[in-house]
């Protein structure tokens, strides 16, 4: 292929493969994401392939990036129709391809069917997709991530060649300020006020920088854009670097994405031999050039000094920002950070425009860029929800429809589990109860709530989970994590951890809330960077709201959420048990006793906590006991 | 030009009150042993004394090895004064000293050195037979 | 020069400087462990808190990261300030329960009891060796490994370092003292290892420095010679001596002493 000299060319490249597009043709599209992949993505692919091609069927595959429902891989879509197959085994495919491809028939039993039982046929008719917005995600499942061409023909690289057709920088930043984009990497900062102050530094080479550090627990939404579609990562920092001034970019990458990394390199390839990276692009005289940094997978690097730290080659760990990093960066030249989704989000702001944007979200950007919350946020729901896995919906959604429509509610809600908490945004995020679910989610809502957007990892959580846990659990992870320079995270990290390892032990002493609190807000006041600083987060949050959970600890020595191992016993429910012996043959230390069709009975010696009894149980006949219950009931 | 010391060896005695006049005043305990200046016997035929001292060189060498930036010329006086709040006491100066002007106490391993006695050199008054000329 | 306004107190200061230079200079006491005038600041310690208002912007930060800006207000103890730096001084305390120096700024702020679970270690955390190794030696024998409560201080991999050259500064540096470090007759022993001294190339005496901090210095400066450095201070003033009566009897002029 030769180089496009100019965005005259790019034009009608995009139209010439636009118009190849039949909209008619039967495609099939298998996601090859990383969780569809785990759940054996690679084997359908591939034997779709083969009997294909056996078959000689006329029909395009399109091995694409991550669709979105995780949960419910491999995920096999079938177009024109939209029919979405789901959990897709190897030996469904040879019935998929003779019935459905051929006649037009739909497999029931390989539909999406929700806990009522009702079965979908169409993608967008899933509750799980039908509340989204994709803009981000758009082309997630349409396109082949490996071909340049694939983002071309859907309006590709479009922003660029209009605005290298004669924008001035000028303009771009303008654009990107009244459209309200807010950094999707946290702190919700304004993209375009960055990016103007940058410009404003004159005589200097500058830089532009992804930051694709994504640390967060059970959060993987920008290893999604990047695996299913990198080349809007590109072509949004390629804006960046226009209107900034910028003539070299970084990606800085964990290296516990391979398959994002192998991806990007591509797309980087690609996007040179198109010319729409390197030297004079599109004859417009403008260089860009974007490398790829692997991080070795510290959290902290995900912090913007300390990813530039890791760039430079030195240790990943914050340093005094005597200047802001878009006046002294990388290198102490000049430079724009922005997380993955926010570049991911740039192109399409450019192509359809301010009014498009700002008609999706809350508040008003108009005058002041923090006036609302912008567009849309990729969230990645996990926890106790039926319907897990990543979803992109407008900002100002409420909590309420994310878990309960989307999410599809509470898993093994048959068995009394209700929500209880949602956490938000990571390691740094708290936890929001029941009573704000009707609140909105944008930047603003989550931190009065006392969490942040964060990076938009969302934790359900329902009645059986203790909170001390969670916060013991994130402040364990953030301890980890932490870099060790300063005191306030280094020294309160250590001492939270003991303090709620203590607590979940039942050794908690009456003083430990005051100390917790104590803690918190030193390390909220004197930590060096942003990680120390909302570190404390987890903990606050839950002492906020589930105050009396941690009471029961330690004062009761109970866990309300009956989690805790060392605070709980199982006994049998007389009344209950039918004597199926099913929790005798699944205990593993072999506490459980009794006879066929007798009331069983748990050896509390050799009983180790584990609650498997409890899960398989059908009958609701055994008790968990926490606190005073246990010798009361016990009475040994 | 901020003033210098003129040493005139031919009316030094080698009776060394510039010595015992350092050490009483830059020493806590008055420890001639690290006075800043040296008053040498020359052995015979020549049968002088030679007191010898910093010379504040213009291009030091104690100050050029200095990591840290502890040496530094006061302006006023002309002497190169050292800021024990910077020192690390690595002792480059020490031995990069060509003339070993530079020593270091005992006492608390710090090194020492002649700073005009802040633009008043106590050691020129004492002399007794003007050998130290101070201007 | 800026005016900022400390504790009420009007005080002229550089424009390079930070609040904690300045306030220094003007006499007032911040308590700071991993401070050195002569290295940049790096805020490990968060111990020189201080109320900073700018801009009409109040917040707490701590004092040897902020630069001085005309018009800033600073308040040194407000009881906020006071209370983020005693409970700073406790974790450290709790870690580090001998230090002198701890404990006298623990007396100084009233910390009595120490709430949190004591820790035997000797080190503060605070960086110093690490930074004066790298940024001012330039041996960079020294490096902070680990991460969160784990983190040291130590050569690569705890062995006795390859670049270290014995020259002592990580040891003096330290505010508790916690560096080994041995200065004998003709050698020095630190970070576990023995360093020969260099000895004086006329009189045979053991040097102040080994000889690996010579070379050290010799690639560093082209002013240092072999025939200044390899020389002890008595030989060295001896030959200055020489070159006196050289002069008195006019067998030399007084150019060729002195640079």
């Amino acid at each position: 292929m030769a180089k496009l000299k100019s965005p005259q060319e790019l034009d009608s490249l995009i139209k010439e493969l636009e118009s190849k597009l039949d909209p008619e043709q039967k495609k099939i599209s298998i996601c090859q994401g990383t969780g569809c992949l785990a759940s054996g993505a690679d084997k359908v692919g591939k034997t779709f392939v083969d009997e294909i091609k056996k078959r000689k069927l006329d029909v395009k595959l399109i091995h694409t990036g991550c669709h979105g429902f995780c949960e419910r891989g491999p995920l096999v879509v079938i177009h024109p129709e939209g029919i979405m197959y789901q959990r897709v085994k190897e030996k469904d495919i040879p019935e998929i391809l003779d019935k459905t491809i051929k006649n037009g028939e739909v497999l029931k039993k390989h539909l999406y069917k929700d806990t009522q039982g009702n079965r979908y046929e169409k993608e967008q008719d899933v509750p799980f997709y039908k509340d989204q917005k994709r803009i981000v995600f758009a082309l997630n499942g349409h396109i082949d991530p490996t071909r340049i061409e694939d983002y071309i023909s859907n309006q590709g690289y479009g922003a660029i060649s209009k605005i290298l057709a004669g924008w001035k920088p000028e303009k771009v930043i303008d654009t990107i300020i009244k459209s309200g984009l807010r950094g999707r990497g946290g702190a919700g900062f304004p993209a375009g006020i960055k990016w103007q102050s940058c410009a404003k530094q004159k005589n200097s080479k500058k830089y532009v920088v992804c930051n694709a550090d994504e640390g967060d627990p059970g959060a993987f939404m920008d290893r999604s854009i990047m695996e299913g579609n990198p080349h809007s990562v590109i072509e949004g920092m390629l804006t960046g670097a226009f209107a900034v001034g910028a003539d070299e970019g970084y990606i800085y990458i964990r290296n516990e994405y391979p398959l994002a990394v192998e991806r990007l390199q591509a797309a980087l390839k690609q996007a040179h031999e198109y010319g729409l990276l390197g030297e004079n692009i599109l004859g417009s005289g403008f260089n860009f050039e974007i490398k790829v940094n692997r991080g070795g997978g510290a959290f902290v690097c995900g912090e913007s000094t300390a990813l530039m730290q890791s760039i430079e080659g030195k240790v990943g760990r914050p340093r005094v920002k005597w200047q802001h990093t878009v006046k002294k960066g990388l290198w102490q030249k000049p430079t724009v950070i922005n997380n993955v989704e926010t570049w991911a989000n740039v192109p399409a702001i450019l192509n359809r425009g301010i009014d498009w944007f700002t008609s999706i979200g809350t508040g008003d950007v108009t005058d002041n860029p923090w006036g609302g919350s912008k567009g849309t946020k990729i969230f990645s729901l996990v926890g106790k929800v039926n319907n897990t896995g990543l979803v992109e919906v407008p900002m100002g959604m409420t909590l309420r429809k994310l878990v309960f429509d989307i999410g599809g509610g509470i898993k093994n809600s048959k068995k009394g589990r209700k929500f209880k908490a949602v956490q938000t945004g990571g390691p740094s995020g708290g936890c929001i109860p029941e009573k704000f679910l009707d609140n909105p989610i944008d930047f603003d809502e989550l931190e009065k709530l006392g969490s942040m957007m964060g990076s938009g990892g969302m934790i359900v959580m329902d009645n059986r989970t203790c909170m001390v846990q969670v916060a013991r659990y994130f402040v364990d992870f953030l301890k980890e994590e932490s870099c060790g320079k300063c005191t306030p995270c280094r020294e309160g990290l250590r001492g939270m951890s003991e303090i709620l390892n203590r607590i979940v032990r039942g050794k908690g002493r009456s003083g430990d809330i005051d100390l917790l609190y104590n803690l918190a807000t030193t390390m909220e006041t004197a930590s060096f960077c942003n990680l120390g600083k909302t570190a404390a987060n987890p903990v606050l949050s839950t002492l906020k709201y589930f105050m009396d959970e941690y009471k029961a600890h330690i004062d009761n020595k109970e866990c309300p959420a009956r989690e805790c191992g060392d605070l709980i016993k199982f006994q049998v429910d007389k009344d209950n048990c039918t004597g199926c012996t099913l929790c005798a043959k699944n205990c593993p230390t072999e506490a459980i006793s009794g006879e066929r069709k007798k009331v069983h009975h748990i050896d509390q010696h050799k009983c180790v906590q584990c609650g498997v009894c409890d899960d398989v149980c059908n009958f609701n006949a055994i008790n968990i006991l926490s606190g005073p219950e246990i010798n009361q009931k016990l009475g040994e | 030009m901020s003033k210098t010391f003129i040493i005139n060896p031919e009316k030094c005695t080698g009776c060394r009150t510039c010595e015992l006049t350092c050490a009483y005043t830059h020493t806590v305990n008055n420890q001639p042993g690290i006075s800043r200046i040296r008053a040498f016997n020359t052995k015979p035929p020549m049968e002088r004394g030679v007191p010898i001292v910093c010379l504040q060189c213009d291009s030091a060498a104690c100050v050029e090895v200095c990591p840290v930036g502890a040496l530094q010329r006061n302006q006023e006086t002309g002497a190169i004064d050292v800021d024990y709040e910077r020192c690390i006491n690595c002792h480059a100066c020490y031995s990069a000293c060509p003339f070993g002007n530079i020593l270091i106490e005992p006492v608390n391993n710090r090194i020492a050195k002649c700073d005009k006695c802040g633009g008043d050199p106590q050691c020129v008054k004492f002399c007794p037979t003007n050998a130290l000329e101070y201007k | 020069m800026v005016k900022i306004k400390i504790n009420d107190k009007i005080v002229q200061a550089h424009k390079w400087e930070t609040v904690l230079q300045a306030a220094k200079r003007a006499g007032f006491e911040i308590p700071a462990l991993c401070y050195h005038p002569s290295l940049k600041a790096d805020g490990f310690c968060r111990l020189c808190l201080v109320e900073v208002t700018k801009g009409g912007k109040t917040k707490i930060d701590t004092a040897c990261t902020v630069p001085v800006k005309e018009g800033m207000e600073v308040n040194l103890d407000t009881p906020e300030v006071v209370k983020h730096r005693k409970n700073i001084l406790e974790m450290l305390i709790a870690q580090v329960p001998d230090s002198p120096v701890l404990t006298e700024l623990a007396a100084k702020d009233g910390l009595k009891d120490v709430k949190l679970a004591k820790g035997e270690d000797v080190c503060i955390k605070c960086g110093l060796c690490v930074r004066i190794c790298r940024e001012r030696i330039g041996a960079d024998a020294l490096a902070m490994q680990g991460r969160g409560p784990d983190v040291t201080f130590t050569p690569p991999f705890g062995e006795a370092p390859e670049s270290c050259v014995g020259c002592g500064a990580c040891a003096f540096i330290c505010p508790v003292q916690c560096i080994d470090y041995e200065n004998n007759f003709a050698d020095i022993k630190i970070w576990g290892k023995t360093f020969e001294k260099a000895v004086c190339s006329e009189c045979g005496m053991p040097l102040e420095h080994t000889s690996e901090h010579i070379e050290l210095m010799k690639s560093r400066h082209e002013i240092i010679k072999d025939e200044d450095v390899l020389v002890c201070e008595k030989c060295s003033r001896k030959n200055t001596l020489e070159t006196m009566k050289n002069i008195v009897d006019g067998q030399l002029t007084f150019k060729k002493l002195g640079r």
